[in-house]
């Protein structure tokens, strides 16, 4: 996938003006955020589960080298085929191939972001094949030519009747006057659209949620029953999924089943877990008759050796961009590639470089929702100041902001200069705000004034007023 | 596998032939321990039925609980009945579907095989149920197809109340099992209600892409 993450503040600029978007961001905060606490609250066992599922997952990190040696072998044993995938390019590359191998016209997909990393479609369309997305969500912004917005709810930021248009716009075949104002109707008409492409397509590819080393299965997990027609009707399943979904054992698996969609969208369980071994065996009488795992590294390893290897636990909840006033304030698209959010503020600098992406981790109050709210315990906070202070030891920062922040530390680290200038200037502000106590305009300060009000010092600075408790023996 | 291995094993820092890191990776495996269980899937099994059924309903499935396999037909054409389905439905080589007998229903058509684009009603055996969410556990094979779980508009599945357990970790264990683990089929799959979607301004639809309906009977 192109990134945009380059253009971050005038992305966030747009997304602010958006009404549609602002509209459509207002319905999710309040959706998963509450579906989730209720989630949370209906099992008392859950933080216990989360944090068992951190252990399996950092235990896995740990022998990432033997479980994927143990996967192999169970995977060959059951028939599948295991392709190893460097790069993005190599994904694509060895995907395509099998396309090719197979002379491949339909290809159906269900969702996967590893797809979406490695721009998958392009690549494929580029080549001269059709792939259609399957998943509601995903076949909506397909329609839109739009990347994903979110890494559970992918069409998020599309309004209703926009489908609606959408849909009248494509499915030309259809009557003109059909009443499609409810959104049960768009779905009907996307599933009735679909059927006969599941059943059509040469080849199926979805994505894993997880890998198990015991059994060298892989998982999806999943509303719609999309991934499941898509693997189940097309003769060959392809999965593209990564290193960091390796889990080592079923009931490994259990308990993180137990947290992922209660963390997503306040489930508890999704409507469809879908464990897939090997191809179909001989007595079977559907089922792909191919199974090809391609697993990306994509610089996942060189992650693990480095500091922000914990993100390597992310489960992809989506959690964390949930809760984040950030992403709920702009949505996906500001963030400019696959991954939005607090974990995109953290991944994106790892997969671009910082030259790229170093707005998203500067873009965070470090307010410690997304912490507080991570299944996988990941402490996004500290990540993201981790790519800030990278970036400033890389030069990356502009020479004002630089040179400012140069000048507030020789004040800083010397108290009595300190103290003297606040002693001047906490008063004079405090003069000048008047009895409204607020500044609506503040010379060096437009960028917080010309949205909100900035308010005034109160006058005393907190040393002088210590002092003056002590003379007066208060403390 | 070697070379992504082996720049997996120079960014830990670790060798091969570790003997203690092998050690653990095995005893993991060997184990399978299982990590906590919640209290809601420990409870007596009348208990877990109660609450198997409850979750069911709560995400827009059906459910009829009957005492004998004896009353799954009648039960199969009352719900055809009031749901105003044709008299006809699809089913795999699955030995307790077999042992159902259909002899009342003269007018009823079951067809064997794989579910097609045209089948509008699957009868499916669910070989394990977890109770603290309501899962049913559907493996594929020739007994049960995979494809009629998820084509037809309406899946009626069945399952024996003695394979109602408390959590996904007991349920695995209905599955024959290898040294290791259990020896899988092409897939398990674990379906907790029909299929759904949000992805419209989060306004949750029943019906996407799988079954619109899912009717469970819970024999014994």
């Amino acid at each position: 996938m192109k990134s945009t993450a380059g253009s971050f503040k005038e992305n966030a600029q747009d997304a602010l003006k958006n009404q549609r978007l602002q509209k459509s961001l207002k319905v999710l905060g309040r959706g998963f955020v509450e579906k989730r606490a209720k989630a949370r609250a209906a099992l008392p066992e859950f933080d216990e589960l989360c944090q068992q599922g951190q252990a399996i997952k950092t235990h896995t990190l740990k022998h990432l080298d033997l479980y994927l040696e143990v996967y192999e072998k169970q995977l060959v044993a059951s028939g599948g085929h295991l392709h190893l995938a460097h790069t993005a390019a190599d994904a694509c590359e060895q995907i395509l191939q099998i396309c090719r191998d197979k002379n491949a016209r339909l290809i159906t997909k269900g969702k996967s972001m590893v797809a979406e990393e490695i721009g998958l479609n392009d690549h494929l369309e580029e080549a001269g094949l059709r792939v259609l997305e399957t998943d509601l969500g995903e076949y909506i912004i397909q329609l839109r030519n739009e990347p994903p917005s979110h890494i559970v709810a992918p069409a998020v930021h599309v309004g209703a009747d926009q489908v609606e248009a959408d849909f009248r716009r494509v499915h030309k075949e259809l009557p003109a006057g059909r009443d499609l104002s409810d959104p049960a109707a768009l779905v009907f008409e996307a599933r009735n659209m679909l059927r006969s492409e599941f059943i059509n397509a040469d080849i199926g590819i979805t994505g894993a949620n997880f890998l198990i080393a015991q059994t060298g299965s892989s998982v999806i997990v999943t509303n719609e029953g999309n991934g499941d027609l898509t693997q189940s009707l097309a003769p060959v399943h392809i999965v593209i999924t990564s290193i960091d979904k390796l889990v080592p054992t079923l009931n490994d698996t259990s308990t993180l089943v137990r947290v992922l969609a209660r963390s997503a969208t306040g489930q508890s369980i999704t409507t469809y877990t879908t464990f897939s071994t090997g191809p179909r065996r001989s007595q079977d009488l559907d089922g792909p008759q191919e199974y090809h795992v391609v697993l990306l590294d994509n610089g996942r390893t060189e992650q693990l050796a480095g500091e922000f290897s914990e993100a390597l636990r992310c489960i992809r909840c989506g959690a964390c961009m949930n809760h984040c006033p950030v992403y709920q304030s702009i949505g996906g698209h500001a963030y400019g590639w696959v991954y939005p959010g607090p974990i995109g503020a953290v991944l994106t600098p790892s997969f671009l470089g910082l030259d790229e992406a170093a707005d998203l981790p500067n873009a965070s109050s470090l307010c410690g929702r997304c912490e507080q709210v991570c299944p996988m315990g990941i402490k996004l906070p500290d990540l993201m100041r981790k790519w800030r202070e990278k970036h400033h030891q890389g030069g990356g920062l502009p020479v004002l902001v630089r040179s400012s922040l140069t000048a507030w530390v020789i004040v800083a680290k010397r108290p009595r200069l300190y103290q003297f200038m606040t002693g001047i200037v906490m008063p004079l502000l405090a003069k000048l705000a008047g009895c409204k106590r607020n500044f609506r305009w503040l010379p060096l300060a437009t960028g917080w004034t010309n949205s909100r009000d900035l308010p005034a010092p109160s006058g005393k600075t907190f040393m002088s007023l210590l002092k003056k408790h002590q003379r007066e023996g208060r403390l | 596998m070697n070379g992504f291995v082996k720049n997996i094993r120079r960014a830990l820092g670790v060798t091969a032939s570790d003997p203690e890191r092998l050690e653990v990776v095995r005893k993991h495996l060997d184990d399978h321990a299982r990590n906590l269980i919640p209290e809601r899937a420990l409870r007596s099994h009348p208990e877990l039925v109660d609450n198997f059924i409850k979750m069911l309903e709560s995400v827009e499935a059906t459910v009829a609980h009957l005492s004998e396999l004896a009353d799954v037909a009648s039960e199969v054409a009352r719900y055809m009945i009031v749901n105003d389905l044709a008299h006809q439905l699809k089913c795999g080589a699955d030995k307790l579907i077999g042992e159902i007998d259909w002899s009342e229903q003269s007018d009823l058509v079951i067809m064997s095989g794989p579910a097609t684009g045209e089948d509008v009603l699957s009868l499916t055996h669910a070989f394990a149920g977890v109770s603290e969410t309501g899962t049913l556990f559907v493996a594929s094979g020739p007994e049960n197809p995979v494809t009629l779980s998820f084509l037809p508009e309406t899946n009626i599945v069945l399952i024996r109340v003695r394979d109602i357990v408390g959590s996904y970790e007991d349920a695995w264990l209905k599955l024959p099992w290898g040294t290791r683990g259990p020896q899988m089929p092409r897939t398990v799959n674990f379906i907790s209600g029909p299929s759904r979607t949000a992805d419209i301004e989060q306004t949750l639809i029943t019906g996407a892409h799988g079954p619109c309906h899912l009717h469970v009977i819970v024999v014994g």
